[in-house]
């Protein structure tokens, strides 16, 4: 709001102007007025009666009023008294001008009115200026001390709400502890037992091989068995799960080409099946963690998912936006259009469970690893007519996190 | 080698020392072996409390770390601190790979750590051979 003053270009800029009101019915005193008070500290507005200023005051506020006392109609007095009635003008400093240096003007009058000064007419300029000038400097402190009132409440509640953002960052690190203290030992004790039925199954049916069992104990011996195993296949994936967004792993620089080669290694793909890989994998910063769970559960499921015993799955990358985007393409069966949200739903498997052998966790742990780091993942048809393609974008991370 | 190794197997857990025995009982390891349900019978049998006869030298314990009263890590404190037994050759038994990371914060020279929830079921079968192989061959103290 400061500006240079055009008369005077080499001072530094000058404060915010303060309004000025000025009240005369006569438009020559008006005039006057104005002209001495021009200044690029001012902003001066004339009016003609006493309700066109009372009319200006309902939309500003102003440092002086310079009120005429002879007005026809509403005179100085009345105008005076009606300003004084309003809270915003209450305490607005009024300079009357009037022309009668005689004593019939009634001072009392005046300052029982809430008048602070009078200036006689003819009116000699520096006075003028010089009155004017102590009430603007006045109206600048109060307004000053105004907004340093209001920085200091809006610091204060800025103030607030940062202990109030610490304490309840505080109680999501203690919660997270207790959460991940809670699944741990969740998973692990209710494992302990597991783990001691899968023995006595496994002892059971060996002690009784040798016998001529009836088919159905062999049958029910095996289902117990491949409950046993998906329990613990459940409760791992749950576990997994629920680390995603709690655990915070560190960001490491992979080459996501090396990182695929681990893969394969691990996924111990049937003789039949060809993985491809993309000629030029991105490196990138990402947590190891989540990132090689992506992508070995998409390939793991590709081929698990597979319908012939042989099978091609091509894994790419291209650089995309602020990060990149990876594909999985398998030609196998391909996932039908309605089931293409369900599948990434926990528990959810196409086939029944029994057969699939996965615990229905993996695309579930998938697309929350993937959105959790920020990115998006789709499922689509595989171009060329067979098979599913995955599709998930992973943003770059910017150096000033990790 | 002329004598024959001990086992001490501390295992709370019945099935899971179940899992031990039959392991070693495929291997046709003889061993005597002898079963603590918690760290502090463990240390009654080896310093010969309660009216026990103490286990004598060479042996090899396979210790489990979740016990009653007093479980693996508290254990392997009390042995360490004592030093009839601090020499003692330890092979700690924990139910997963997780377990054992997290232990890889305590120095106290366990020999190895047999992972007991192994997918691949012979692992316990394969660590215990390891094991008969190591009394074989390294001089016990």
């Amino acid at each position: 709001m400061s500006m240079k003053n055009p008369l005077r270009p080499d001072t530094a800029p000058q404060p915010e102007p303060v309004d000025i009101l000025v009240v005369n019915d006569e438009p020559s005193m008006l005039f006057a007025v104005q002209s001495l008070l021009i200044d690029p500290a001012y902003q001066v507005e004339g009016v003609g009666s006493g309700e066109a200023a009372l009319r200006w005051l309902l939309r500003r506020d102003c440092a002086v009023i310079l009120l005429d006392i002879n007005m026809p109609g509403m005179d100085g007095f009345e105008t005076a008294s009606l300003i004084r009635q309003r809270d915003q003008s209450r305490n607005t400093p009024i300079i009357f001008t009037t022309a009668y240096r005689t004593a019939d003007v009634d001072t009392a009058q005046g300052y029982a009115l809430g008048a602070v000064d009078y200036l006689f007419i003819p009116i000699v300029p520096e006075v003028l200026r010089s009155k004017v000038a102590v009430f603007a400097d006045l109206f600048r402190q109060r307004r000053q001390l105004a907004r340093q009132v209001e920085l200091s409440a809006a610091n204060h509640a800025l103030q607030r709400e940062i202990a109030q953002r610490i304490r309840t960052e505080q109680e999501l690190h203690r919660s997270n502890a207790e959460l991940e203290q809670f699944a741990y030992v969740a998973s692990h004790d209710l494992r302990a037992p597991l783990r001691g039925i899968r023995n006595l199954t496994g002892w059971i049916q060996e002690e009784l091989g040798a016998l001529a069992l009836s088919d159905e104990i062999r049958e029910n011996l095996g289902l117990l068995q491949t409950r046993v195993r998906r329990m613990e296949q459940l409760i791992e994936g749950l576990l997994a799960y629920s680390r995603i967004g709690r655990v915070h792993g560190n960001l490491e620089t992979l080459d996501s080409g090396a990182l695929l080669a681990e893969i394969l290694d691990l996924v111990q793909a049937p003789a039949g099946f060809r993985i491809e890989i993309g000629e030029r994998m991105p490196v990138l910063k990402a947590n190891r963690t989540q990132f090689q769970s992506v992508l070995q559960n998409l390939i793991t499921n590709a081929v698990k998912h597979h319908d012939g015993a042989m099978g091609r799955i091509q894994v790419d990358a291209i650089a995309e936006g602020d990060g990149y985007r990876f594909t999985v393409t398998d030609d196998g069966p391909g996932i039908p259009p309605q089931h293409r949200e369900r599948v990434f739903q926990m528990f959810q498997t196409l086939r029944p469970w029994d057969e699939a052998e996965t615990s229905g966790m993996g695309l579930a742990l998938v697309r929350k690893a993937v959105e959790y780091a920020g990115g998006t993942i789709t499922l689509n048809e595989a171009p060329g007519g067979r098979g599913a393609r995955f599709s998930f974008t992973w943003p770059v991370v910017p150096e000033s996190i990790g | 080698m002329e004598k024959t190794v001990t086992f001490l197997l501390v295992e709370d857990d019945v099935v899971d020392a179940k899992q031990v025995q039959r392991a070693l009982h495929k291997l046709k390891l003889l061993n005597p072996i002898h079963i603590a349900r918690d760290g502090v019978e463990a240390l009654e049998m080896l310093r010969g409390e309660q009216g026990r006869e103490p286990i004598r030298s060479p042996y090899l314990i396979l210790l489990d770390l979740n016990m009653p009263r007093m479980n693996g890590l508290e254990f392997l404190e009390a042995i360490r601190k004592d030093s009839s037994l601090s020499q003692s050759i330890v092979f700690v038994l924990t139910s997963s790979k997780e377990e054992r990371d997290r232990l890889s914060a305590y120095h106290h020279n366990v020999a190895g750590y047999i992972v007991k929830d192994d997918v691949a079921r012979e692992g316990l079968i394969q660590a215990l051979d390891m094991i008969d192989h190591y009394w074989r061959v390294v001089e016990f103290p």
